[in-house]
């Protein structure tokens, strides 16, 4: 990757990195930290990464430093307060996505980054296994679990409208 | 083939967009084929989560890095040199041998060292020369211990031969009896026992050490007074070849008309150490004498000696001495 390429990628996939880890930490200064360190570690290692496959490298770092500052998150133990002012969940937004955020929310971390990494990007069972590390067959059962509880939220919510 | 008990997991594979294009039309027919599933599998496709547009990093120009050839691939001029210009006084800026104020350290290094190195090759060479003196001093007191014999009583003739002195020819003359001799002549040792009065002691040349040795010949006459005012026995030493190697050897032939046993320890001893065993005495004989002539062995010898004459004197000849609960026999 020369440095030209990875100016294009730092365009390209930034907001799309940004999203991911945001989603997951919804802390938006947590997320540029990760996003931040990513794409200094791409920057670091532009010569052995192909320009084809610079996005999944790259939400490879992204995810795996996600999950690193969540384990750290969990040793420092946050209070809620803290929590609820930090959530980025106060803009304006469709009363469905609404519920999908909420019903997202309520998913493990690995469940919600199958489901983003699935339905933000676009990636393939295989692709997400090789970001996060799972198998193929893994992130396939995962992704279904999660699905079918998103849906069992959305169901239920609209028989208790 | 989609039935009612695989349905979900197409339904599945369809939201994830899994599926074929063919696969994914068969998920649709089966849909609008039982349409009591339908309203399942549009629960599946309302979770699906659309990203959300809004939310975009907000410092894209942190993440930059800048790139030094984007003018090149982007096909903007080079800048190139310009070698006309040049810089109009470079002679000031050489540097030559004669500006340098270099200290010369390395030799004054190497001149400590020489110095250094001198220092402590003539502390040897003076510690060789006072070796070398003393050896010379040695040698040279070989004739003075003639004056032991001078004590001899009378009729007794001493005839030291002295080889191997380096020092030049020297010539004592005591006494109004002299023996002419021929320095340049040399006469074998000529030993008379039954003469009484002059005994002439002549070293051979051809009995000394090979003829390219440089010779000195030593002629002393001496006469030794006795006690009883008799003129006594002339000890003569000439015609001594003196080596040049170190150290000196001293041969004494002493023979006396007095009794044994009315003579003195010391005409004993000289005349026990001519009779013995051909024994080297107290000056030595020819053997290499360099190394053998030091304080230490002259301690030795004069202990050596001490013990002899006790031994002579308290066992009547016997040669052994009682020292604390050990009878030592000396030879």
């Amino acid at each position: 990757m020369t440095d030209r390429e990875y100016n294009d990628c730092v365009a390209l996939y930034a907001d799309n990195v940004y999203r991911f880890i945001l989603k997951n930490l919804r802390r938006e200064d947590d997320a540029k930290d990760v996003v931040q360190s990513a794409f200094e570690k791409l920057w670091k290692n532009r010569s052995s990464v192909d320009a084809v496959k610079s996005k999944s490298y790259l939400f490879t770092i992204a995810y795996h430093q996600m999950i690193d500052h969540l384990r750290k998150e969990k040793r420092i133990e946050l209070k809620s307060v803290f929590r609820e002012e930090a959530l980025v969940s106060d803009r304006p937004i469709h009363p469905l996505k609404k519920t999908l955020e909420a019903a997202l929310a309520r998913l493990n971390e690995t469940q919600r980054s199958l489901v983003l990494l699935k339905d933000y990007e676009g990636y393939s069972y295989l692709e997400i296994g090789q970001i996060t590390g799972l198998t193929e067959s893994q992130v396939k059962v995962y992704l279904h679990r999660a699905r079918i509880q998103l849906k069992n939220y959305l169901v239920s919510l609209e028989n208790i409208i | 083939m989609i039935t009612r008990d695989n349905y979900e997991e197409l339904f599945l594979l369809y939201t994830d967009n899994e599926l074929s294009a063919p696969e994914r039309q068969e998920v649709e027919r089966f849909v609008a084929d039982h349409p009591d599933l339908r309203e399942e599998w549009e629960a599946l496709l309302q979770c699906r989560i659309s990203p959300d547009t809004r939310l975009a990093f907000p410092d894209h120009e942190a993440l930059m890095k800048p790139e030094p050839l984007l003018y090149y691939i982007d096909g903007l001029p080079f800048l190139h040199p310009d070698n006309s210009i040049v810089f109009p006084d470079k002679d000031l800026l050489f540097r030559t041998a004669k500006d340098r104020r270099v200290i010369q350290l390395p030799l004054l290094r190497a001149g400590i060292a020489a110095a250094v190195i001198a220092a402590v090759a003539l502390v040897f060479l003076l510690k060789g020369r006072q070796q070398s003196t003393t050896n010379t001093s040695v040698a040279r007191q070989a004739p003075a211990n003639t004056s032991i014999a001078s004590q001899i009583p009378a009729n007794t003739k001493v005839s030291p031969s002295v080889t191997s002195i380096p020092p030049p020819a020297l010539h004592i003359a005591e006494g109004p009896t002299k023996t002419n001799e021929q320095p340049s002549f040399r006469k074998p040792i000529q030993r008379q026992p039954d003469q009484q009065q002059d005994l002439a002691v002549n070293s051979n040349p051809e009995d000394g050490p090979a003829a390219t040795r440089n010779t000195i010949r030593k002629g002393v006459d001496q006469r030794v007074s006795t006690g009883i005012g008799q003129p006594g026995p002339a000890i003569s030493v000439m015609d001594m070849p003196v080596k040049e190697s170190l150290g000196s050897d001293v041969q004494f032939a002493v023979q006396t008309g007095i009794p044994r046993d009315q003579s003195s320890f010391a005409t004993q001893a000289l005349q026990d150490e001519q009779a013995g065993t051909g024994r080297e005495n107290d000056f030595g004989t020819d053997e290499p004498a360099a190394p053998a002539k030091t304080k230490l062995r002259g301690i030795f010898r004069k202990v050596t000696r001490a013990f002899a004459k006790t031994a002579d004197r308290d066992n009547d000849g016997n040669r052994q001495v009682l020292v604390g609960a050990f009878q030592v026999t000396i030879n």
